[in-house]
């Protein structure tokens, strides 16, 4: 008979707590709208400014029409930044004639040129009237990125994520201006290191190939994924030098053909299981069989990554542990002499460990 | 059948659209070609253009100056001449890729300026002739609006087996299409057939099977919230006729609403019909929901609930028909420190084997991070977990101990910091499962160090250490081997120095190398082993774009136990790419 704890009952009340505690939230945090002016000359500025939206934002929701520049002014100071952007695959769909004004070349990314010209040589207001992604806090860049693509993610599923969590932001793995078209040559800003939390660990290295013959990186990445991501997590690139690892090293996979960088919210660890991530390669594994291999099959325990370590391992097949090893840390009663030979399966014996259709021991089929 | 329309459209939509655009007389910049350049990696052939902000040209208009950009160019070949010189185990030294020998074609990429400013095209071909290649081709038009990309790929590897074994093979190919309704929402659809073909050693048969996967998926802004619509139906096929093959077709649809901006409320649902030749059909059905919650500037908090439903008529032991899983957590922001408390219960209604009786054994997960900078410049992490089962369900086994994990527990600390010449890092991870029942344990205890050094504006040292120690006992295990006398204690390290004497050349030299001992009870291969790969590369960028590469690898592998897995070999690679 299924149980039902009491801290079972608590979380699942705490949906519509939730809900009624937001809304009080919203309720008490509401700015109220300020009383209209009675200035004829206030205009639409004077309704505009009551929006609370913030930085950058606010840069495009408060820009009026004469505001932008259509770029000319960019230009002058920016010439090599522009010719790159203009070979940019980026800029393609800057181009198009159905954007509107402040979703169009430069100003569409860095927001309306004037207040940037009329505070360049500001230090303290440089960086507050144009969008630096070099400068930028992580959750300043994601908004803005966030303006066009929409589509795919929003800011409530990326600002959740880990790696929004770490401070990474959307340039710190994925670049706009290209130099060339082949995507072989990468334009790097000298002071790329100053960036946020994230980047100042990764400074010049981003461009260095960990390894060789790796596949183009997609998606505007700075450089292959192997060595992007490989930049912050370094345990997992000593793990793929094992003896025995998924075949990255050589070109053969990217991280992304398992892992997610923009998880959605459907795509949180638990939703899709570890067995579901797999089986998209190794389908044979799939099942259901008529005899399956609890707790390694799926819900009751980890399970692929019960018995393999998915990026490298010192051990054949990825595994946790040598040989025999694997199977007598769970089945305990069977050692050495129960019949010895080499492995449990590959002895002719338990062949079909990932599950059976004919036997119950997973003998051999 | 379809593999082999699908392999041939992929290809001809290539070579189709390659033929099909020529380039533009607008295109050409015609700047001059006084590009500051540094070329700075192994083997391919990426170049860097640095640019320091503010040093452009200054804020009045003058004539336009000469570009600091190479010309455009739209082919990209490289081509090359290798030769292995290997003795011993080929088996061991191909295990997972097949390196060119003799002269190859490398790569092949074509990127031309289109007609319409709203269209972009971009191809490429490497390993072209070889057993390992990879092929993809990306095309949008309408400003992006619309996207059709297709690839393909083939590698041949072998397992490694003391006694040398036939090839295993895998072949992909894939195609996809996106088109936008409007600017924040699109349909997508993706293909893909993977062939995989694994030969082993005796008395292991070998696999023969293909996995064809097709997904459409619309997904976008709907009101004020994002919808995400999926259907997916993916075919296992086993051309031994040893396995049943399966069609799964999984259909699911979510929406993420944001009533406020610090509200997010999710909920979704997916189906999956699982059909298997001669065998009844099976059923999944997964619900979740999931809020989060943010107050004030510093404080998150998140609750998840998953409900997974399996109706399963083929399994005839032991498997989980119902799963509830709940988590709960909390994180705190404060200056530049985040720290996340968390709670996750999940627990299944598990039916035994003989099918007779239902189990609901349950796991109760505490977990946490804490995140942020000290001492101004280093940042450290901490993260862990612990793990407990609770009403662990019997077994059917010879011995009816519970078989579960009965404790998890897993931390992982990190440090991390530098300055622009000098970047250094340490990872350690202690991680212990164990089953009381069982009285059973097992360990893991890692460590990584590393560090950058940019020693001066020409010279590089990369340096990374990790050591990987594992142990384990059972007191049901009387005398020798017990689980501990399995597991290995792991080295591997490398070191780099780069050289770059000028911005045309660049040099490195690196040492990896690992080491793996255990007991290895049963004298088996695999169990004591090291490597050593020392890889020298040479790289000079001509005017003009056009490169040059010299790799020379002397690498080694040597097992302890079954002399026939060695080999050594000296690899010379010489390439050349030309931009035009």
């Amino acid at each position: 008979m299924k149980k039902t704890g009491s801290i079972r009952k608590a979380l699942l009340y705490s949906v519509p707590m939730l809900l009624l505690a937001g809304l009080i939230v919203a309720a008490v945090t509401a700015t109220p709208a300020p009383p209209k002016s009675k200035d004829k000359d206030a205009g639409d500025k004077g309704t505009k400014a009551v929006k609370a939206v913030k930085f950058p934002l606010s840069l495009w929701a408060h820009a009026d029409e004469g505001d932008y520049s259509g770029g000319r002014n960019c230009t002058n100071c920016h010439r090599t930044a522009a010719e790159s952007y203009e070979r940019s695959p980026h800029a393609i769909f800057m181009k198009d004639p159905h954007n509107p004004v402040d979703k169009a070349g430069c100003e569409g990314c860095h927001g309306p040129s004037k207040g940037h010209v009329a505070h360049r040589k500001e230090e303290e207001g440089l960086f507050q009237n144009v969008v630096s992604y070099n400068h930028g806090k992580a959750e300043d860049i994601a908004a803005a990125c966030l303006r066009c693509h929409n589509d795919t993610l929003t800011e409530s599923h990326w600002k959740r994520s880990q790696h929004a969590h770490a401070g990474v932001s959307c340039t710190s793995c994925h670049q706009i201006h290209w130099a060339d078209r082949l995507g072989k040559d990468r334009i790097r800003v000298a002071d790329d290191q100053k960036n946020s939390d994230f980047t100042n660990t990764v400074g010049k290295e981003v461009h260095e190939s960990i390894w060789p013959n790796q596949p183009e990186p997609k998606a505007l990445l700075k450089t292959n994924e192997s060595t992007l991501c490989g930049t912050c997590h370094r345990k997992v690139v000593s793990e793929f030098r094992h003896n025995f690892h998924h075949p990255v090293p050589e070109g053969r996979l990217v991280c992304s053909d398992c892992h997610s960088a923009h998880p959605n919210k459907d795509e949180r660890k638990n939703l899709q299981t570890t067995k579901q991530a797999c089986i998209t390669c190794h389908a044979d594994k799939a099942g259901p069989f008529v005899y399956e291999h609890d707790p390694t099959s799926n819900l009751t325990g980890d399970g692929c990554v019960e018995c393999h370590n998915p990026h490298g391992s010192p051990n054949p097949a990825l595994l946790t542990s040598f040989s025999r090893g694997l199977c007598i840390k769970c089945h305990t009663d069977k050692s050495i002499n129960h019949n010895p030979g080499r492995t449990c399966w590959d002895s002719g014996c338990h062949s079909s460990i990932h599950g059976s259709n004919h036997d119950v021991n997973f003998l051999q089929r | 059948m379809l593999h082999k329309v699908t392999k041939l459209f992929a290809i001809a939509a290539l070579t189709t659209m390659c033929a099909a655009y020529q380039h533009s007389a607008g295109a050409q910049t015609g700047a001059g070609t006084t590009a500051t350049v540094v070329a700075n990696t192994t083997t391919s052939t990426a170049a860097n253009v640095t640019v320091t902000p503010g040093q452009d040209d200054g804020d009045k208009p003058k004539a336009p100056p000469k570009s600091k950009l190479d010309p455009p160019t739209d082919f990209l070949l490289e081509a090359g001449y290798s030769d292995w010189q290997l003795h011993g185990s080929a088996n061991k030294f191909r295990q997972y890729a097949t390196l060119p020998s003799g002269f190859f074609l490398k790569e092949l990429t074509y990127v031309p300026v289109m007609a319409s400013p709203g269209e972009h095209f971009f191809t490429s071909i490497k390993g072209i002739g070889g057993t390992d290649y990879r092929g993809e081709g990306k095309y949008s038009f309408n400003y992006g609006s619309t996207q059709i990309g297709g690839y393909f790929s083939g590698n041949e590897f072998y397992e490694d087996t003391p006694d040398p074994v036939d090839p295993s093979a895998r072949r992909n190919t894939g195609f996809n299409i996106r088109q936008a309704i409007n600017k924040s929402f699109a349909l997508s659809y993706q293909y893909s057939d993977s062939i995989q073909q694994d030969r082993y050693d005796a008395p292991n048969p070998g696999e023969d099977q293909n996995t064809l996967i097709q997904s459409a998926t619309a997904s976008g802004k709907l009101g004020n919230g994002f919808l995400k619509l999926t259907t997916t139906n993916m075919q296992f096929t086993d051309h031994t006729g040893t396995l049943a093959n399966s069609n799964t077709q999984t259909t699911g649809a979510s929406y993420l609403w944001s009533p406020i901006p610090a509200l997010d409320l999710e909920a979704g649902y997916s189906h999956a019909s699982i059909g298997q030749t001669g065998m009844q059909g099976s059923q999944i059905d997964v619900m979740h929901f999931n809020g989060d919650l943010s107050i004030g500037s510093g404080t998150e908090v998140n609750m998840s609930v998953i409900n997974r439903n399996l109706s399963l008529p083929n399994i005839q032991n032991a498997y989980v028909r119902h799963e509830d899983a709940e988590a709960f957590a909390v994180t705190q922001r404060f200056k530049s420190w985040r720290g996340t408390l968390g709670l996750t219960i999940q627990d299944d209604e598990r039916v035994n084997t003989g099918q007779s009786y239902v189990d609901v054994p349950k796991w109760s997960t505490l977990e946490g991070r804490l995140s942020g900078k000290v001492l101004g410049d280093y940042k450290v992490s901490v993260r862990g977990y612990t793990q407990s089962l609770f009403d662990a369900p019997g077994f059917s086994t010879s011995d009816p101990s519970n078989l579960y994990w009965t404790s998890k527990n897993f931390v992982e600390g990190r440090i991390e910091g530098g300055h622009d010449e000098l970047n250094y890092y340490a990872v350690y991870t202690f991680q212990s499962d164990r089953d009381a029942s069982r009285d059973s344990e097992v360990q893991s205890s890692q460590y990584t160090v590393g560090a950058t050094w940019q020693v001066s504006n020409r010279i590089n040292l990369y340096g990374e250490y990790h050591h990987e120690a594992w142990a384990g006992y059972s007191s049901q295990i009387a005398g020798f081997p017990n689980i501990g006398d399995y597991l290995p204690t792991t080295n591997t390290g490398i070191v780099q120095v780069t050289y770059n004497p000028n911005r045309r050349t660049y040099f490195s030299l690196t040492y990896t190398g690992f080491g793996t001992e255990n007991n290895n009870p049963l004298l088996q291969a695999d169990g004591n082993t090291r490597g050593t790969f020392v890889t020298i590369n040479g790289h000079y960028r001509f005017p003009k774009g056009y490169e040059m590469g010299l790799m020379f690898a002397p690498w080694t592998y040597h097992d302890n136990v079954v002399g026939s897995m060695n080999y050594s070999t000296t690899v010379f690679m010489l390439t050349g790419s030309a931009k035009f």
